[in-house]
């Protein structure tokens, strides 16, 4: 009961991408997933920080139950805000995914170090992206234990 | 000089030097023992002489009475005794016969006939013969004096002084021989030092040595040229390396920074695709067809490019022991599609352990067996794995019976983006073999391939040995296929 109660909610999913092109194909790959869903999309770290944070323009952001994390980036790159998330008391229990080009085995070792949730690359062509955002979906967001909402936790 | 070409400065030096003193010894000895000789001569002519002339003087008066009393003219001789190197003495009479003699129990008659050959002469035998004309009150001619000594004296002067000079030459000689051992440090130690730096400096490549010498001499500006030179090698390397890494950082990430607008183009045209399905006319879809082949073919350029410059960015490490057969299958499930559907055979015979980097060794085996299935002929591929144990190294053959290359092709193939087909019969990017020769080069090996067309190639590699394999670990691989 509890759990198809908190299914019916719209997961809050925040993408962090600086590339718009990859932030219009990540939305195009989520579609049809079979869940209700809101993707927010910022440009980087210092943008993420402030939805995280409710900062400025950000002042209703909802909390996220899952960042989908690109790394390289300008400004503050997803390395970066990673530390800061984790060691944010009120922040680290968000899961990150990372969602990267790199499959340098350094880069791969790094996220995991640093308490990322999952490390998916961008494939080459759409079909393949598309699927694997299913399978993740499938994974991280149907069956899986949700993340309890701030107001349960506060 | 050629007899001494090949050692050592240091004896060179130490040789030369004995050599000058040697030859300076024996001349101002030689010169010493002539003119000793010469001076001998001399004084004995002199003393001998002056003999005859008192004895001529004292016995001028005997000689002219001695027809009469030939006792006194006897005596005079007799006291010659006094003088033991006199072996001879006469008064010869105005008739030329000798009127006494001395010794006189020695037989008469030695002396010479011709007594107008006045004077002293030394002769033939080895003695010292004076004619002395005698004069009675140092007017008229009475007759000759003769007289004979040994030259023993000559003879012993002359022996010494070779003694003394072999002494001294001797002598001189070992001093020469201790001085030039301490002198030739002087010229040799800088000399040997700066050989011994060219030595290092070539055979462990260091270049950050230097060499050390004070003093503003020949040699001193000797090492000084070197240390500039070092230092201006030191200089370039710096140079090139830092370009090298530029060009090696720059190529990364060029590569890198190229597959994102590719990964665009290619998903871009994929949701095009999809989201115009059926309202596209044929042709449409085949110009977006063909933006999806170019991006992905310049997808693999990029990944092919971006693991060549991976491979020469990185440092030189120390290398693992590596189990080739883990190697080859690894390299085959990572092929496993390939091989399923060109429905390629690969045997395998007995493979040992070899010191490498092992992601780097899978991928020239990735490659090697690639090409044997791309390049294919008409029948399935059959792909033979042999190594051959050399002294010091492995061989790792990969033979196959594909289309085969020219023998004029053999060096070209290794080199980057050389293709030797048209893209649409055989695709590739030209970076495959190239890669594996850097790798292989990286390993202290080497890579070439021996090939006819239509018969098949076989590609060849050296890597190093590892030497403390021991021969339990060794497992029959023997025509195992998979």
């Amino acid at each position: 009961m509890y759990k198809s109660s908190s299914t019916q909610r719209e997961f809050e999913i925040l993408l962090v991408e600086d590339s718009e092109d990859d932030a219009v194909l990540t939305q195009y790959a989520f579609r049809g997933v079979p869940i209700s869903y809101k993707l927010h999309i910022v440009g980087d770290g210092i943008e993420a920080l402030a939805f995280l944070r409710n900062k400025g323009t950000y002042g209703d952001a909802p909390r996220p139950d899952m960042i989908l994390l690109d790394l390289n980036m300008p400004r503050m790159d997803g390395r970066e805000l990673l530390n800061e998330i984790k060691r944010d008391e009120h922040l680290k229990a968000i899961p990150v995914v990372i969602l990267t080009t790199s499959s340098a085995d350094s880069d791969v070792l790094y996220a995991y170090q640093s308490h990322a949730a999952a490390y998916m690359t961008k494939p080459f062509g759409l079909d393949i992206f598309s699927r694997n955002i299913h399978r993740f979906v499938d994974f991280w967001l149907s069956d899986t234990a949700r993340l309890p909402s701030s107001a349960s936790m506060a | 000089m050629c007899l001494f070409r090949d050692i050592s400065i240091r004896y060179k030096i130490t040789l030369l030097l004995l050599m000058v003193v040697s030859i300076v010894l024996l001349a101002v000895s030689i010169a010493n023992v002539i003119g000793e000789v010469q001076t001998t001569r001399g004084s004995l002519v002199t003393k001998y002489s002056t003999l005859a002339k008192i004895v001529a003087a004292q016995s001028g008066a005997a000689l002219s009475i001695s027809d009469i009393d030939p006792s006194t003219a006897q005596e005079i001789l007799d006291d010659l005794a006094i003088e033991p190197s006199i072996v001879y003495a006469a008064l010869i009479g105005l008739n030329g016969h000798e009127v006494v003699h001395y010794p006189s129990d020695s037989s008469a008659g030695q002396a010479p006939h011709d007594v107008e050959d006045l004077g002293a002469r030394f002769t033939d035998d080895g003695f010292l013969d004076v004619m002395q004309e005698v004069r009675l009150n140092n007017d008229s001619l009475v007759g000759h004096l003769y007289l004979r000594a040994t030259t023993e004296e000559l003879r012993i002067q002359v022996y010494q002084t070779i003694l003394i000079a072999s002494v001294v030459y001797i002598l001189a000689l070992v001093i020469a021989l201790l001085l030039s051992f301490t002198l030739q440090r002087l010229i040799s130690t800088p000399v040997l030092q700066l050989a011994e730096l060219t030595r290092q400096v070539s055979t462990e490549h260091n270049y950050t040595l230097s060499a050390e010498h004070q003093g503003n001499d020949e040699l001193g500006m000797l090492c000084q040229g070197f240390n500039s030179m070092l230092s201006e090698i030191r200089r370039r390397d710096d140079e090139l390396m830092q370009s090298n890494d530029e060009l090696r950082q720059f190529a990364f990430v060029a590569s890198h920074d190229l597959q994102e607008p590719l990964r665009s183009v290619t998903s871009f045209c994929n949701m095009l695709q999809t989201e115009c399905q059926g309202k596209l006319s044929p042709d449409a879809n085949g110009y977006l067809e063909r933006i999806v082949n170019g991006a992905t073919r310049m997808k693999a350029l990029v990944t092919d490019l971006l693991n060549y410059s991976r491979v020469s960015r990185e440092e030189q490490v120390d290398f693992e022991r590596v189990e080739l057969r883990d190697v080859i299958g690894e390299a085959i499930v990572n092929l496993q599609s390939s091989i399923e559907s060109s429905s390629a055979e690969i045997f395998c015979g007995e493979l040992p352990r070899v010191k490498g980097d092992r992601s780097q060794l899978v991928q020239v085996i990735q490659n090697l067996l690639g090409n044997a299935m791309l390049y294919r002929g008409p029948r399935p591929p059959q792909i033979h794995i042999e190594v051959t144990k050399k002294h010091k190294y492995v061989e790792i053959a990969v033979r196959d019976n594909g289309i085969g290359i020219a023998p004029e092709h053999y060096e070209r193939i290794f080199e980057i983006f050389k293709r030797l087909h048209n893209r649409s019969k055989y695709p590739g990017t030209g970076i495959g073999l190239a890669v594996c020769r850097k790798i292989v080069e990286r390993h202290g090996g080497r890579i070439w391939v021996e090939s006819q067309p239509e018969e098949g190639s076989v590609f060849r590699f050296t890597l190093p040995h590892d030497s403390e394999e021991s021969q339990d670990v060794q497992k029959q691989f023997n025509a195992a296929r998979i």
